[in-house]
């Protein structure tokens, strides 16, 4: 909205200017430039003046809400959205060989891969074992049902 | 740091100092804005200068009425919106005044 505003009063005073000096060198050609040179304001016609007022009202209007975007002086203000954590960062201080490592990471789950591994392979050590046991308890049992 | 009503107020200085190169770039492109009018309608002598200080006032103004309510959030005084770069925008103005006057009034084409 404001680039717009001030484009359109910029574009305005140009075309201010082209029609102002348009209008000199005519009346120059003409030779009515003679009785106007007393006057502290030049004779231009009404709507060259009010179009020309108008263009620098319009840009005054754009430059200020292009260009005014004023911060907040007071320092509260500035970290009223802001945690502890984000005021007092400081990334040289920034320490990454600590517990963290081994409290957050995935040591635990690494642990439990490896005590399955371990449990699987004692399992399958007492499945192999027990395979042995079974086929002669399975004899057993069925000498048992039969009788 | 200042101390207002009793208590203690503590300010930006980055942020106060932001704010006045925002004003000062303000009024310097308004300056030239309003030299170039002053250039385009062809005023002369006291009245071109009366015409600046009339802008400069002006545009104050409409920056107050910008900010709002809220404009003790971004400045101390209300004042320094007025006098602080009254000055140095007339230096640009005299420049772009000189400029287009040269340009459009005294023309020779």
């Amino acid at each position: 909205m404001g680039k717009f505003v001030l484009t359109l009063g910029l574009i305005g005073l140009c075309h201010a200017a082209y029609s102002a000096t348009q209008h000199k060198s005519y009346m120059r050609l003409t030779e009515h430039d003679l009785d106007s040179g007393s006057s502290h304001i030049s004779s231009l016609p009404l709507d060259i003046l009010v179009q020309t007022v108008l263009c620098l009202f319009l840009s005054c209007l754009g430059v200020i809400q292009v260009a005014a975007k004023f911060k907040p002086i007071k320092i509260t203000s500035e970290w009223e959205n802001k945690t502890w954590d984000n005021v007092a960062n400081r990334t040289s201080f920034y320490s990454f060989n600590h517990r963290g490592k081994f409290l957050f990471s995935d040591v635990d789950s690494e642990n439990q891969r490896l005590l399955s591994n371990y449990v699987n392979i004692n399992r399958a050590e007492n499945i192999s074992k027990k395979e042995d046991y079974s086929s002669e308890s399975e004899n057993y049992s069925l000498d048992e049902q039969s009788n | 740091m200042m101390m207002k009503n009793d208590q203690l107020l503590a300010l930006s200085e980055s942020a106060i100092r932001y704010n006045h190169f925002l004003l000062d770039y303000c009024q310097t492109s308004i300056s030239a804005l309003s030299g170039c009018t002053a250039g385009i309608i062809g005023l002369t002598g006291l009245y071109g200068f009366l015409f600046y200080f009339i802008c400069s006032i002006l545009m104050s103004f409409v920056l107050v009425a910008f900010l709002g309510k809220n404009k003790s959030d971004y400045f101390l005084s209300t004042q320094s919106l007025f006098t602080s770069t009254i000055w140095s925008g007339l230096q640009t103005y005299l420049l772009f005044w000189t400029f287009l006057y040269g340009m459009c009034i005294d023309s020779i084409i």
